[in-house]
């Protein structure tokens, strides 16, 4: 799967874990930076990217493209009031959310199609496969988690789910059956211990196939998601989310762009008490000012 | 460093009440009005959280603020007052726990204060970090 240039996601896969609000607000500050940019809640289902910019009512959502009540996706963006930022409601039907895979296609195509300079999904909590492939096509992800057990494990579960789902895409691709099942019985590593690792899978592999094995080695190199652990009140909490890079690299393979933290901030409840952004109510904040250096590196 | 909330304000009224209110919710304040000194008095309380309320003071006692907040590496500080001069304190390097430069949120004050304050608790040092082999278990790696 090809990545593109202008696409960034943005994954939570542990509900609450403050995705959206970092969406919004990073959307806000990439647009200060001069970016054109529009933020797409693909959280299909429960969206409420709307709720945090304080759009009570808009005329269409995604809901509308989906169902084909509108034709382009392009005419479902909504002015924020903000310069250069323009978001696309999420929809609120549940059946959207497990997309038929044309329908999902069509969405990626009028995505890539979009006039911005960068296009910010939202994307749902969960490891579902829409979720993964959004993901997996984007330039860049921000893994989003908090310092919590739960969170940490949700995290590395996703980019698990990831790697599996592209080694798989590229293995049907390469047309190579006998590694697909060592795959198979890697995610099942209790009773095939030697596959706990990617490292100890493509040992196997390459006997198999040497040449296919290094060209799907070389995929996962595409994975580099940028950690962001959110709701950091220690050196402690800021930590977690070298752990989680370090398991990702020792058993998956995956080595992880970037760790950045967001501070704890009693002003982000207030904005969102208010359905403002953070980034219009209270800029000098903590939260906005960690959310600035995320801007700026991903503009590097 | 203790757990005393030290308050620098010359609005009697805004620094009364922002006294008043951490008093209200357990927590040791005391406020002073004169900035000249506050280093030594920083130094002599070692307070958990400063709070300056610069809303009333003159801009060359602003100044010694700024400069004063530079040598504060340790101690967690809340800068309330007005955007036009909480904004000189932007891109100095100065690591500011809350800017509040609307209205006095003597809430949004007290929530603050008692973040910081949960913080120095928790960062008290454990008896070892288990995180690593809590997530492999978890996860089944181990």
């Amino acid at each position: 799967m090809e990545k593109h240039k202008n696409l960034i996601a943005i994954i939570g896969p542990k509900g609450g874990v403050g995705k959206s609000s970092i969406c919004a607000n990073l959307a806000i500050a990439l647009s200060r930076l001069g970016k054109k940019v529009v933020a797409v809640d693909l959280d299909l289902g429960a969206s409420n990217l709307h709720a945090i910019f304080g759009m009570r009512d808009s005329k269409y959502s995604l809901d509308d493209f989906v169902q084909n009540r509108v034709k382009k996706l392009s005419d479902i963006i909504v002015d924020t009031g903000l310069k250069n930022l323009g978001i696309i409601r999420g929809g609120d039907v549940p059946v959207i959310a497990n997309m038929q895979y044309q329908k999902k296609m069509k969405l990626v195509r009028h995505l890539l199609g979009l006039d911005f300079d960068l296009v910010i999904l939202d994307l749902a909590p969960g490891v579902s496969h829409n979720v993964v492939d959004f993901a997996i096509i984007a330039k860049k992800t921000l893994l989003v988690t908090t310092p919590e057990v739960p969170s940490l494990l949700n995290a590395y579960s996703f980019i698990k789910v990831a790697v599996f789902r592209r080694l798989s895409f590229f293995l049907k691709y390469k047309k190579c059956p006998e590694i697909l099942e060592l795959l198979e019985r890697a995610k099942d590593f209790e009773n095939y211990p030697h596959l706990k690792t990617m490292e100890g899978f493509f040992r196997e592999a390459r006997e198999i196939n040497s040449e296919v094995t290094d060209s799907a080695k070389k995929t996962l190199s595409g994975i580099t998601p940028f950690v962001v652990v959110n709701r950091v009140r220690t050196g402690k909490d800021a930590n977690t989310g070298k752990v989680i890079q370090g398991l990702m690299q020792n058993y998956l393979g995956i080595k992880s762009s970037e760790l950045m933290t967001i501070r704890e901030d009693i002003a982000v409840e207030k904005a969102m008490a208010r359905m403002k952004p953070i980034m219009t109510e209270a800029p000098s904040s903590p939260f906005c000012r960690d959310i600035e250096q995320i801007a700026l590196r991903l503009c590097e | 460093m203790s757990d005393l909330v030290l308050i620098f304000s010359m609005d009697d009224l805004r620094g009364g009440i922002t006294q008043k209110v951490l008093k209200r919710s357990g927590f040791e304040a005391l406020l002073l009005r004169m900035i000249l000194g506050a280093k030594d008095a920083i130094a002599k309380h070692a307070p958990g959280v400063v709070i300056f309320d610069i809303s009333s003071y003159f801009s060359e006692e602003v100044n010694q603020i700024l400069n004063l907040c530079g040598t504060l590496e340790h101690t967690p500080v809340i800068l309330l007052g007005d955007r036009s001069i909480t904004d000189r304190f932007e891109g100095t390097g100065i690591r500011l726990e809350l800017v509040l430069s609307g209205p006095l949120d003597p809430e949004l004050i007290v929530a603050k204060v008692k973040e910081v304050f949960s913080l120095k608790v928790e960062e008290k040092p454990s008896e070892g970090d288990t995180l690593e082999e809590d997530l492999k278990h978890f996860l089944k790696l181990d």
